[in-house]
């Protein structure tokens, strides 16, 4: 059955009234407030202006096929198919007259409706067709995959079969608790004036004498002066002033002076 | 709700499926990171059990009686040594700190004095550079295992790990292996006992030499300059190692006590040097290459890499920790004022709205329920009339209708060109000015139109959306829904009202002004979720978009997980081309300004970004769980918990629902929200790498009044 609507909602009879009709209604006084938006519909309520970033679609045809929607038909297509050549001819619902609604709205006519031509998927938002971006992206995730691939075979590798053992170190020789010298202690004093300091990277070496211009009598027991000098390490730390004192005083083999 | 399909698209040659195995892959490195952290953080494997004291019947006399150093490499022999006459070696234990380990580098350069630093490998291998800057300036380093436990408690392997994985630290951070170990929580010679000597002599037996100490400064307890001095002083000009820490706390008293004990005693005779170098031994410090130097620089920097990145996780977590309870809040609050606003007793939108409704149905093969859809709708207490516009369905959906038999229902048809399409034709079709949309499977209530069109009365209001309820709430994953629906939608369009961004105006409920769809240019192809679409265009035009509590529609939702799946995917996807479309609105004045700039930013931030970082949630949850403070943890995911369930609790009294669908709550915190975060996830990538989603239609030619039109029929007889 078609919608051939002899009775409004209400249960009265409908007027019998073409739909495309251009002079304004006065049966809309009824409803009061819409009353001052009865004039055509593109006049503007008492709105704001509208800021569209899309062009506004002219919102009202006067359209003697006017109830033939054709919304995908305003943005032309260039086939002519078979489609478009039925929109040429008047569509077949205008033929029969079409009941009047109850009452009036504020539109007092019904304007062709021409939403903007419907995007196809090829427009939609997002959607690259040319996959341009897919491709690049796929690369950037490859990379990213590599990249924590590499992370987790550093971490993993760094951590496994490591050594627990201690470097060698060559202590001195000593047979049991052992308290140096005092004499040993100044030739071992860092000073920047002894002459072949040796500063080389030496991780064991045998006993050998370091000169000593301050010290009396060089220790048999003394070690290579390699003092407070990491093998990183190619400075020699100590300024020759403060350096003298202890070694002055260590010297002479007495108590010495106690500072403060 | 279905929607009107288009045409199926040919698949696509199978790829590697980098949308799951990126994801995954991002997962695990994430996990894995947060694991390093926690370990170089003492968080996992740490051991803070200490030993009380024990008979010391098994340790050899000379070494209790002996000096602080311990050469125990020849089993048989264990060597003790003590530090020369006017000699100090100073050490510092458990560093480096980023704080003060530079104040005391300080001042030992200052006084040119030498240390000897005893490190652990979790903080060498977080602040590498300071090992460095200790050996640049001539000091010495020595291992203090990595996590500092109490080696007395361990197995050999465990003590092996300990050693190595602090030389790896070492030589990551400069290049070195020491030779020199310091026990954890050790102390004086005579203090060794049955417990601590097994471990001296297997350390020993790795070749280290062991240095204890011959006076505690005690420094950790901050008892004052002065003290720490006075314990640190060693008596007459013995030679003495002095025990201090440049980590654990606030060691500015230890900084303080440097500033005055390293020149007091320097102008004592005494001189401050390295162990080695007290000892006449060449350095402890072995300098390290090939494979060993990469191995360590490896670690140190996995280190590196890992506490940076976790520094952004916690940040995102805090992120989303804000959104969360913002949201919380602000719904919480707004929806009370929206709904005492809107139920006082002479609350009015404006002037009764009386006038006739066009209420339009686009459907696509839903014979099984278009006619109790429209049968509700002709029992509505409102003027309406129906179009039905049958978008193309194969299974005769036009014909139930038609044989419906009711006056005021036309059927429109048209060839399958999707739901924007079929809801334009419907709008061109309408007599009215009001227009209300639902889905084919929607049932209204009889004052459901009449409620959603009183909104209208004020001439500000262009688009009300409606009260969508779920139908089929029994099952478990209908009531997640349930919850989801009553809470998450309905509670948020209050706030969305009362702030006046609605970001959607449901499909199965809408209604919407038809000269504010005209000035908008009616439904747009341009995104999957055209409701959320029209709805920002709406509010960009300008006018006012509200929610009307009253106006109820049930609608059946998907009941398996992969039609949930499906219309999640959608309407994520769609909801982010939707803000994408209108992100123009951030540049524009006026109203449409505004949208732009508070509620697009907000609907961002509540609909896609905290989805997306909402894994982080579970992420930090498992992790502390696991790793971290269990009961803190689970502590804190039930006060959350509660929370939800507090507003969950307010918005099902708001709707007047029954409170016992809540129960799912808690099991919807555990699999539906991870499910819905997969999904969002998915529609994301899919939305960056441009692909088109099936749903997505190819070009069309143009909608035609499909063949076998009533019209057309009658004419032909």
């Amino acid at each position: 059955m078609d919608s051939r609507i002899s009775n409004g909602p209400g249960g009265q009879p409908r007027p019998g009234h073409p739909v495309d009709q251009q002079q304004p209604r006065d049966a809309t006084m009824q409803l009061g407030v819409f009353a001052e938006e009865l004039t055509t519909p593109t006049r503007r309520l008492t709105k704001p202006e509208p800021q569209l970033t899309k062009p506004e679609p002219q919102a009202v045809r006067s359209d003697p096929r006017l109830t033939k929607p054709d919304p995908r038909v305003a943005g032309a297509v260039p086939q002519a198919s078979v489609p478009t050549q039925q929109f040429t001819k008047p569509a077949p619902q205008a033929v029969r007259p079409d009941p009047e609604p109850l009452s009036r709205s504020m539109t007092e006519k019904i304007p062709t409706f021409k939403p903007l031509r419907a995007a196809s998927a090829e427009q939609a938002v997002f959607v690259d067709a040319s996959g341009k971006r897919g491709k690049k992206l796929r690369w950037l995730g490859w990379l990213f995959g590599l990249a924590a691939t590499g992370f987790a075979v550093a971490l993993v590798g760094s951590l496994l079969g490591g050594s627990a053992r201690a470097p060698g170190l060559n202590l001195p020789d000593k047979a049991d608790a052992v308290t140096a010298p005092p004499q040993a202690t100044a030739s071992q004093a860092p000073q920047p004036k002894a002459s072949p300091s040796k500063k080389a990277v030496v991780p064991a070496h045998s006993a050998s004498k370091a000169p000593s211009p301050k010290a009396s009598k060089s220790v048999p027991h003394s070690a290579t002066p390699v003092t407070g000098h990491s093998p990183v390490n190619t400075k020699v730390s100590p300024r020759p002033g403060t350096s003298h004192k202890p070694a002055a005083r260590a010297a002479i083999p007495s108590a010495g002076k106690t500072g403060a | 709700m279905r929607t009107t399909k288009a045409k199926p698209r040919p698949t696509r040659r199978k790829r590697l499926p980098m949308r799951y195995l990126l994801p995954l892959l991002l997962l695990v490195a994430l996990v894995a990171m947060l694991m390093l952290r926690g370990y170089v953080h003492s968080e996992i494997q740490a051991d803070h059990r200490v030993r009380d004291p024990a008979p010391t019947d098994k340790v050899p006399d000379k070494i209790i009686d002996g000096g602080p150093v311990i050469d125990a490499r020849n089993a048989a022999k264990p060597v003790s040594l003590r530090i020369p006459d006017h000699k100090i070696v100073i050490t510092f234990d458990d560093g480096p700190d980023p704080t003060w380990t530079p104040k005391v580098l300080d001042e030992l350069k200052k006084y040119h004095a030498h240390a000897v630093f005893f490190v652990t490998g979790t903080n060498a291998s977080r602040y590498p550079d300071l090992i460095k800057r200790m050996v640049a300036e001539g000091h010495e380093v020595g291992l203090h295992t990595f996590n500092h436990p109490d080696l007395s408690y361990q197995s050999k392997s465990r003590i092996d790990r300990e050693l190595s994985e602090n030389q790896l630290a070492l030589a990551g951070a400069a290049g070195v292996h020491s030779s020199l170990f310091r026990p954890p929580y050790s102390s004086f010679a005579d203090a060794m006992d049955n417990d601590t000597w097994p471990v001296v002599q297997y350390v020993g037996s790795k070749g280290y030499i062991v240095a204890l100490d011959s006076t505690d400064s005690e420094d950790w307890q901050r008892p004052g300059v002065k003290k720490i001095i006075h314990n640190a002083t060693p008596e007459d000009d013995k030679g003495a190692i002095v025990l201090m820490h440049d980590f654990g706390g606030d060691r500015s008293q230890t900084v303080a006590a440097l500033d005055k004990f390293l020149p007091d005693m320097q102008e004592s005779g005494y001189s401050f040097v390295n162990l080695t170098t007290a000892l006449g031994a060449p350095s402890a410090l072995t300098p390290v290459t090939g494979m060993d130097l990469w191995k360590g620089e490896a670690f140190v920097g996995a280190v590196q890499v890992a506490e940076h990145t976790t520094d952004f996780l916690v940040v995102g977590l805090a992120i989303v920790g804000v959104l969360v309870f913002a949201r919380f809040g602000l719904m919480l609050i707004l929806s009370f004022v929206h709904a005492r606003k809107v139920r006082k007793k002479d609350f009015q939108w404006g002037p009764p709205v009386t006038e006739p409704v066009s209420v339009l149905v686009p459907a696509y093969n839903e014979r099984e329920c278009i006619a109790n859809t429209v049968r509700s709708l002709m029992a509505s207490d409102h003027p309406i009339e129906v179009i039905v516009i049958d978008d193309g369905s194969s299974d005769g959906t036009a014909d139930i209708v038609e044989a419906l038999g009711h006056p005021n229902v036309r059927v429109v048809r048209q060839e399958n060109a999707g739901k924007p399409a079929a809801l334009n034709n419907g709008i061109a079709h309408a007599r009215y000015e009001l227009v209300v949309m639902m889905d084919g499977d929607t049932v209204f209530e009889p004052s459901t139109v009449r409620e959603l069109v009183q909104p209208f009365g004020n001439l500000r209001v262009g688009a009300v959306a409606g009260n969508a309820k779920v139908g089929n709430r029994d099952s478990l994953i209908g009531a997640w829904q349930h919850i989801e629906y009553v809470m998450g939608f309905n509670l948020d369009r209050r706030m969305y009202d009362l702030l006046g961004i609605m970001p959607t105006i449901p499909g199965a409920v809408g209604a919407f002004r038809r000269q504010a769809l005209e000035r908008v240019g009616g439904m747009s192809e341009d995104t999957l979720a055209e409701d959320t679409d029209i709805t920002m265009a709406i509010h960009r035009d300008g006018w006012k978009v509200v929610y009307s509590e009253n106006a109820r529609a049930w609608t059946e939702a998907p009941e398996s997980v992969q039609q949930l799946w499906s219309q999640r995917y959608r309407w994520s996807y769609g909801t982010m081309q939707a803000i994408w479309k209108h992100r123009g609105a951030i540049k524009d004045r006026g109203p449409s300004g505004r949208f732009g700039r508070f509620g697009l930013p907000l609907v961002a931030a509540f609909m896609v970004l905290a989805p997306l970082l909402a894994p982080l949630i579970d992420i930090f949850l498992l992790y502390g769980i696991v790793f971290g403070k269990t009961e803190q943890t689970i502590v804190a995911w039930l006060v959350v918990l509660m929370i939800q369930g507090i507003c969950a609790a307010y918005a099902f009294r708001l709707d007047k629902e029954k409170l016992t669908h809540l129960l799912s709550l808690p099991l919807q915190q555990v699999l539906y929200r991870q499910l819905m975060y997969v999904v969002l996830l998915q529609s994301w990538i899919t939305a960056v790498t441009g692909g088109r989603l099936r749903w997505q239609k190819l070009r069309r030619t143009g909608v035609v009044e499909a063949p076998g039109n009533p019209a057309e029929r009658k004419a032909a007889g």
